[in-house]
């Protein structure tokens, strides 16, 4: 049930994503709401979880746009790695944490979807990406994290806590 | 840090996956399916489109900061009323304007047939500058079609198309190269206009037998045979100097607005010559 709501939720963000998004760029760049989205699962439902998610939305998110299918799945592996901050407690809480792999996600999914498209055949500007589109990408979706990342923890709760909340509710 | 093996497992798996489903992609074994998927979600993707537009155009305004800083409070707060109030009235005329633009476009080129589409969607990527339409195969459009603006200038050329919608790779995008003719006083200079990530559009292999000038129009040579000739690509914004060089080049600003098309027309009656190679 918790990955159909996963599916539903990422199928919405990838719409708003092609055809919002786009009007909303700051410093020139659209904030990625499917990989915040898959970061924000991963640090507050756990790694486990999000394995799941990673390939559900990384598919829905190629049948949607005019890239490979495959291509955003690959480019999302990554925070399935990055995952493990969660478990490491550096501080008390996770919306720091998530802060930081959005970050590093941003560049890895950037990097990892310039490459694949670049061995499929297609030109890609490495000077342009590296040097003047990836700090904007992170910068955004990093603004935009809280966004996503309040109304997951609202309805997922601490899992770690015995409080009531709202996920059990909906099949999470 | 030791990756746990089940984590490992999956990742291989993944990959594994992925890859072959790229493969598939490059080999069109996937397009059935995103057809069929892409008509289920044509209509919210419009629907999202068309409400994101009126903000689209308050939004671009509010952020206009030199404007913003220049100005004072009651200044401010009236443009932000006036500009909330366009956004609200005057999109549906807006839409009309576009419509009779694009009819113009049409009776300027009386000899051309054209198919008539709406922008539903741009590619989010950040290396590939593609829209999407809501035309395809069933209205006549065929992948390496020319694409105009509601203003006759040119957009782009069909990259993929399927039987309700299309995807348009723009002049913009990295892999595109046209070629091109500068009117110049005195004659055309032929040249290549390529996608340039960073500035848009770039000029280049321009013979250096007269110098370029700023403001310069660039239209299409019809060189090749994928483009008719004629076509408006834009116009020089900056040329580099390389006084050693061979050839020039510059920097080109585009006629087409490539971040605020709405409407578009298809050029069906020209057939690109990669599609009669076929």
């Amino acid at each position: 049930m918790k990955y159909l709501w996963a599916g539903i939720t990422a199928f919405f963000l990838i719409v708003l994503c092609v055809s919002a998004m786009p009007h909303a760029k700051l410093f020139g760049a659209a904030p990625n709401l499917l990989l915040i989205f898959v970061v924000c699962w991963a640090m507050i439902r756990g790694q486990d979880e999000v394995l799941g998610v990673i390939i559900i939305a990384g598919f829905l998110r190629d049948f949607t746009t005019g890239d490979p299918v495959g291509v955003s799945v690959l480019a999302l592996a990554p925070v399935a790695l990055l995952a493990t901050v969660r478990e490491i407690r550096l501080v008390d809480n996770d919306f720091v944490p998530a802060l930081g792999v959005v970050a590093i996600g941003t560049v890895l999914f950037e990097l990892i979807s310039g490459l694949v498209i670049w061995l499929t055949g297609e030109n890609v500007g490495w000077m342009t990406l590296i040097g003047f589109k990836l700090f904007p990408a992170m910068l955004i979706n990093v603004i935009v994290t809280p966004i996503i990342y309040l109304p997951l923890r609202w309805v997922s709760g601490d899992l770690r806590s015995q409080a009531p909340r709202l996920g059990p509710t909906l099949g999470f | 840090m030791m990756i746990p093996g089940r984590i490992f497992l999956w990742l291989l798996t993944v990959m594994a996956v992925s890859v072959f489903s790229i493969i598939l992609s490059q080999n069109q074994a996937m397009d059935p399916f995103q057809a069929q998927y892409m008509r289920l979600v044509m209509p919210l993707e419009t629907l999202t489109s068309d409400l994101a537009n009126p903000i689209s155009d308050f939004w671009n305004g509010a952020t206009d900061h030199g404007d913003l800083v220049r100005q004072n409070q009651e200044l401010r707060e009236e443009i932000e009323r006036l500009q909330a109030e366009v956004a609200s009235r005057e999109d549906a005329s807006q839409r009309i304007q576009e419509l009779q633009q694009l009819l113009q476009v049409k009776e300027a080129r009386s000899q051309d047939q054209f198919v008539v589409a709406d922008v539903i969607a741009f590619d989010p990527s950040s290396v590939r500058k593609l829209i999407a339409l809501n035309r395809g195969t069933s209205d006549g459009i065929q992948e390496g079609m020319v694409v105009l603006s509601a203003g006759g200038s040119l957009v782009g050329s069909v990259s993929q198309a399927f039987s309700n919608f299309a995807w348009v790779e723009l002049i913009t995008d990295a892999d595109s190269v046209v070629n091109a003719q500068v009117q110049l006083p005195g004659g055309t200079l032929r040249g290549v206009v390529q996608g340039d990530p960073r500035h848009g559009l770039s000029l280049q292999m321009v013979s250096p037998e007269r110098p370029l000038l700023v403001g310069a129009l660039v239209t299409t040579s019809g060189l090749g045979g994928n483009y008719p000739v004629g076509l408006l690509i834009g116009s020089i914004r900056s040329i580099d100097e390389r006084p050693q060089a061979a050839s020039q080049q510059g920097v080109l600003e585009p006629a087409a607005s490539m971040d605020r098309l709405r409407s578009v027309l298809v050029i069906t009656s020209f057939k690109p010559a990669r599609l009669q190679a076929r």
